[in-house]
């Protein structure tokens, strides 16, 4: 692409090779700016793995051990809740731009994931721990599968199709 | 009945430039980016950078927001709703010039 930086100028319309140029840009640079898999999304994954475990630990470990004298399922909660904390934290360290959109969603996300922890931390010595357990592994399905159509869609609503060899704009 | 008017007259002037071009191309695909990050992306260096950023503002295209991350100043950009809205456009405007027929 010539650099035509006086706004200006008299300027010829791109040809349709030049013009396919610039989307197949476009695109290009879109897709380097934002990570394949969003970190976040790894994030998420971490805490609902948390999840699990952390329900199913304290169910077992309020079923397993008679010993009244040791609170086990309390010990699985602190050493969860300092794992959970660590996998939040870890993300403001690096600064990876959010996909357009994904701030709004991520809140839901994190609440949704948020109402099930707090029901795994109470009910968890319950039956019902044996059913919130596997819910975390539905509410991540749920997010990577709406993360994935969200990308799909910005790629065809941004650049449609453009075609994939590409030469640079810079 | 009127004949269609060229595609090339929906093109935004803003975006002729090829840094302005990849500067929005990079910000479309994200909530907001910081100023290094971004200088680091296009390869450019920060006084391109900030002109260019300078002529987008001044078009409404992009917003800088200025914070503070301990003692060090930082600039967050992102595209304001209509910058995207005339990004889309633009990009509708180049599928249009690139394969006429559709």
């Amino acid at each position: 692409m010539t650099d035509r930086s006086d706004p200006n100028e008299e300027r010829q319309p791109p040809t349709p090779d030049q013009a396919r140029q610039l989307l197949a840009d476009a695109e290009r640079v879109g897709r380097r700016t934002v990570d394949a898999v969003p970190a976040p999304l790894i994030t998420y994954a971490i805490l609902c793995v948390l999840g699990t475990m952390s329900t199913l630990g304290i169910h077992l470990a309020a079923r397993v051990i008679t010993d009244t004298s040791f609170n086990a399922p309390l010990v699985v909660v602190i050493a969860s809740m300092a794992w959970v904390f660590v996998a939040i934290l870890v993300p403001f360290l690096f600064r990876r731009p959010f996909r357009r959109g994904l701030a709004v969603r991520w809140y839901v996300y994190m609440g949704v994931w948020a109402a099930l922890w707090a029901a795994g931390m109470f009910l968890g010595v319950e039956v019902a721990g044996l059913f919130i357990a596997p819910a975390f592994l539905v509410i991540f399905m749920i997010a990577v599968t709406t993360e994935a159509r969200h990308a799909k869609a910005d790629r065809t609503a941004e650049v449609g199709q453009a075609p994939t060899a590409a030469g640079g704009t810079r | 009945m009127s004949t269609p008017r060229h595609p090339r007259f929906a093109l935004d002037t803003s975006l002729a430039h090829p840094v302005r071009f990849s500067l929005v191309a990079a910000l479309a695909t994200v909530e907001s980016m910081v100023f290094a990050d971004l200088r680091d992306e296009l390869e450019v260096s920060d006084s391109v950078l900030s002109k260019q950023i300078a002529e987008l503002e001044k078009a409404g295209f992009v917003k800088a927001t200025k914070g503070f991350v301990g003692k060090r100043p930082r600039t967050t950009l992102s595209l304001t709703a209509d910058g995207l809205r005339r990004w889309r456009n633009h990009l509708e405007a180049l599928r249009r010039i690139a394969e006429p027929q559709k």
